[in-house]
């Protein structure tokens, strides 16, 4: 996020015309201008008090400005309301001549191109053939890591290993069988280990799954 | 991972990989209403396989009794092909339908001819943008406990940050595989299955159960089911469950 600055002294050789700068500056996502304009030759006080109660007019497009108002010579922050699509702020700061004849202008502008913040979000959207979503970027997915079956014997327990299992939060399994009341499981990092809790043989069908 | 494709959501979760199958949705519907027995069963499509999951959530509004809320237990019975809703003895009156999913892993490869589809290293269909998925909440990995050691309990309320904003507890799913019987209890006069259990909570009621008056889905061991079950194990298995709360969204 850079605050890019712009600088503008208009001298007095041109104090009794009109002038304008015009400043091309385009800004990342959180870029901002500092920017100032000062009209140098203001030297008779009623000047100085056309100038106090004269501060810049400011014509913006998707953009802010800040602090207001701004008087000659002061610093302006120009912040686009929106990054992704361009912007411009117009400074201008009308005045007298310091004969008090006909008024003149001097203008700042600052423009240019601005880059959307990039996505924070990821994931993954996809849709059917009818149009309807299936898996949009905030989903969870269960995902199966594998099928575990067998059979285990009353008094002599089964260990399963299994890579890189550990009790995370996004590791879980459930036995599927019809038995499962006849068997105890129990999550151990890196294997299951599979025992029976009723005398004989009984089948187990481990669901272990990923979300 | 090595190859392939692998995708994260926003939270860090991943939704693809080249390793896993993803679970995909091959039917939906909703029961027939829970009658005045302790349980009863629903048909599943033909030809599902041991990968097949099944979520269930209530199809109503509101919970039942003056906890206002909807306890159950259930479980896949894949010989039969169909899945069982019960009841626990904890007040469940409820007389109401349940909507459900179907999750297998091995969905057939889609037609369509376009979308996106990953496969494992063995070429099995992995994910495909035809099939819908299920959008994980939370989980809750438990142990179901035993008579002198009760077992663990999970309260998935409105205050969790998952919870999102204008959802009811009957947006949320559970796993019914995870729900599974873990033994039975004779009491002498009586015998009661043990069982891993579900309970959807409503707010607005005084709810003397798990002392919260949040909407709230509670999972997790220990419960109790009436019926009069086949003989099975007296002793009960401490076993270790994981519970998928999710929404069909």
């Amino acid at each position: 996020m850079t605050v890019h600055v712009v600088s503008v002294t208009f001298p007095y050789s041109i104090f009794g015309v009109s002038a304008y700068n015009n400043t091309i500056i385009d800004l990342l996502y959180g870029d901002t201008v500092s920017a100032t304009l000062d009209q140098d030759g203001f030297n008779l006080a009623t000047q100085e008090a056309w100038l106090a109660a004269n501060p810049f007019v400011f014509e913006l497009i998707n953009c802010t400005v800040s602090p207001l108002p701004r008087y000659n010579g002061e610093t302006f922050v120009v912040t686009p309301t929106t990054y992704g699509i361009p912007y411009s702020c117009r400074a201008v700061l009308t005045h007298q001549t310091n004969s008090g004849g006909t008024t003149q202008t001097k203008t700042l502008t600052v423009r240019g191109d601005s880059v959307a913040q990039f996505p924070t979000s990821n994931g993954l959207k996809t849709f059917d053939a009818a149009g309807s979503i299936t898996l949009d970027t905030d989903y969870r997915c269960v995902r199966f890591a594998g099928f575990l079956s067998g059979n285990v014997t009353y008094g002599t327990p089964v260990t399963l290993n299994v890579t890189g299992l550990v009790n995370d939060g996004t590791w879980g399994y459930n036995n599927n069988s019809q038995e499962s009341w006849s068997v105890q499981t129990t999550l151990n990092s890196g294997s299951i280990t599979v025992e029976a809790v009723a005398t004989g043989t009984h089948s187990y069908n481990i669901q272990l799954f990923r979300d | 991972m090595s190859y392939g494709i692998q995708v994260k959501n926003s939270s860090g979760f991943t939704q693809i990989d080249g390793l896993d199958r993803n679970l995909q949705i091959i039917a939906t519907g909703t029961t027939a209403n829970f009658p005045q027995a302790p349980q009863f069963s629903t048909a599943l499509p033909p030809g599902v396989d041991n990968s097949v999951v099944v979520f269930i959530a209530p199809n109503s509004t509101s919970g039942v009794g003056q906890s206002n809320t909807i306890p159950i237990w259930g479980y896949v019975d894949l010989a039969a092909n169909e899945f069982i809703i019960g009841r626990t003895l904890g007040f469940s009156f409820y007389q109401g339908s349940f909507n459900y999913v179907v999750c297998v892993a091995n969905q057939s490869e889609p037609t369509s001819g376009y979308g996106f589809n990953t496969y494992t290293d063995n070429g099995d269909l992995a994910f495909s943008s035809a099939y819908k998925q299920m959008k994980g909440i939370a989980h809750a990995t438990y142990n179901v406990g035993t008579v002198n050691s009760p077992g663990q309990y999970i309260v998935f309320d409105e205050n969790n940050p998952a919870w999102a904003y204008d959802t009811s507890p009957q947006d949320y799913y559970v796993m019914l595989n995870a729900l599974g019987r873990t033994g039975v209890l004779n009491t002498g006069s009586t015998m009661y299955y043990r069982c891993s259990f579900a309970t959807w909570g409503w707010s607005g009621t005084q709810s003397w159960h798990y002392g919260s008056y949040d909407n709230r889905l509670v999972v997790g061991g220990s419960s109790l089911a009436s019926g009069t079950p086949p003989t099975g194990p007296s002793t009960i298995s401490n076993d270790t469950r994981t519970q998928i709360i999710a929404r069909n969204i």
